[in-house]
């Protein structure tokens, strides 16, 4: 499952569970659409459990488009189990963490 | 072709303005600081080409500059030249240990100074031309690499064995094995995200990288930067790998890791003692510029050292914590296996889970 959220000059999305190989693909869908959208994109993980690496790729290739219009990706409501998951992955020097 | 533009920090304002004019007179883009905090401020406003930095600076030093510009984005393989009247071999050390490329000690000659600016530059651009040649001819590299995993009987003076267990017919899990030099060997570890026919193509351009990048003039971090760099042009958005690599020296009993993402390995001890060498460092071929920090050992003869992929840390655990903590217990419980057998004895000694990753768990012996 994952929730879109339209906010002020960005666009919000909230995966669900686990984003395994086959939730994956809707995720990156609703990344594109809201980078295409073209104000922000926050992913909130207050109800996501885990990421899998090919989640984790459409989040760095969404933060890399956003790069190129001078903006990050903006991660929000990580727990702290997934905070250690992108510390390790040295993705909190990348993306801006809410 | 527009002109590379230098960065030059001193609190010394004469010292300064002195540095800027004679390089501005080569015809760079010349940008001062007088602080630590004003430098960051101007690199992460307009990234330079080229860093001189002062150690002894009010606030922030030196040192703590380069180390955060390590941490700015755009700014990761920024060439930086420490300009000091510091000239113990410490200071040295460290200024090159945390990625300087160059140390000058004050009162130095400007000719001197432009000359090494020159070469810096250049070999900044050489290296990022380099990156682009090898993900250009990538295509044939794989072909050439496939099929081709290192054996422990073809490399005997390495003394490593390996347990590679792929899940599907197109893993993306991977490990390679080269001389670096007599006595002298890097063991490679990587997972490649995704899981189809993409991801195994990809686990042979990094090993063909691999193995086109090592040797003695070689840091392991300099041969993960030039991975990164040719990969970085050669992937797909949303593509990328995780790899440890830990080169052991022979010679002279000491290792050195260097971790793009991922898992830590973990060295054992005869004693049965377990410790993780835990070292940070970005993905791989995801970020156009990209960080690796390294962290160096001794070991004695009889230390074996694992290195594996996340397939097995999956299978220890829930949480990371708890998975580290089940996998050292694992590993301290083979101390008396022979090194032939630890990889497979490991990856069995942990239930696979429903839907399992590929696991690759390789030993080595100092």
């Amino acid at each position: 499952m994952i929730g879109i959220t339209t906010l002020e000059g960005s666009i919000r999305i909230s995966p669900t569970g686990n984003v395994g190989i086959d939730e994956t693909e809707t995720l990156q869908k609703a990344l594109e659409e809201a980078f295409g959208a073209g104000g922000g994109v926050e992913v909130d993980l207050s109800a996501c459990r885990s990421l899998s690496s090919s989640a984790i790729g459409a989040l760095i290739a969404c933060h890399n488009s956003l790069r190129s219009r001078g903006t990050r990706l903006k991660v929000s409501g990580a727990t702290e189990d997934m905070r250690k998951l992108l510390r390790m992955m040295g993705l909190d020097r990348h993306f801006e963490l809410a | 072709m527009t002109s590379p533009r230098i960065l030059a920090v001193d609190d010394e304002r004469a010292n300064l303005h002195l540095l800027a004019t004679a390089l501005r007179n080569e015809g760079y883009l010349v940008d001062i600081a007088t602080s630590g905090e004003q430098a960051l401020e101007r690199a992460a406003e307009v990234p330079p080409d080229l860093v001189l930095l002062d150690i002894g600076l009010p606030g922030l030093d030196g040192f703590q500059v380069l180390a955060r510009l390590r941490q700015t984005e755009g700014c990761l393989g920024l060439p930086v030249i420490f300009l000091t009247s510091m000239e113990e071999i410490a200071s040295k050390v460290r200024g090159f240990s945390l990625g300087a490329v160059d140390y000058v000690v004050k009162p130095f000659h400007l000719e001197e100074l432009r000359a090494r600016v020159r070469i810096h530059l250049q070999l900044a651009r050489s290296l990022k031309a380099l990156a682009h040649e090898q993900a250009r001819r990538l295509e044939s590299l794989v072909v050439a690499q496939r099929s081709i995993l290192a054996r422990p009987a073809d490399l005997p003076s390495a003394r490593f064995s390996v347990h590679f267990q792929p899940a599907q017919e197109a893993g993306g899990d991977l490990y390679d094995v080269v001389e670096v030099g007599p006595g002298i060997h890097g063991y490679f570890v990587g997972d490649v995200s995704g899981h189809d026919l993409g991801a195994s193509l990809v686990a042979s351009a990094a090993t063909a990288l691999l193995r086109q990048n090592s040797g003695p003039a070689w840091s392991p971090e300099d041969t993960f930067r030039m991975i990164n760099g040719a990969l970085a042009d050669w992937l797909p958005p949303g593509r990328f790998l995780t790899g440890c690599l830990v080169r052991h020296n022979r010679n002279t009993h000491s290792l050195r890791v260097v971790s793009a993402a991922h898992p830590p390995p973990a060295i054992l001890e005869p004693s049965g003692r377990v410790t993780f060498l835990e070292s940070s460092g970005d993905v791989l071929g995801a970020f156009a510029q990209a960080q690796f920090g390294s962290l160096e050992r001794k070991v004695r003869p009889g230390d074996r050292v694992v290195i594996y992929t996340d397939g097995l840390l999956e299978r220890a655990g829930r949480t990371l914590v708890e998975s580290l903590n089940t996998l050292g217990q694992a590993i301290s419980r083979l101390t008396d296996a022979p090194l032939e057998d630890l990889p497979r004895l490991l990856a069995d000694s942990m239930a696979p889970v429903l839907g399992a990753d590929d696991v690759v768990a390789l030993a080595f012996e100092a």
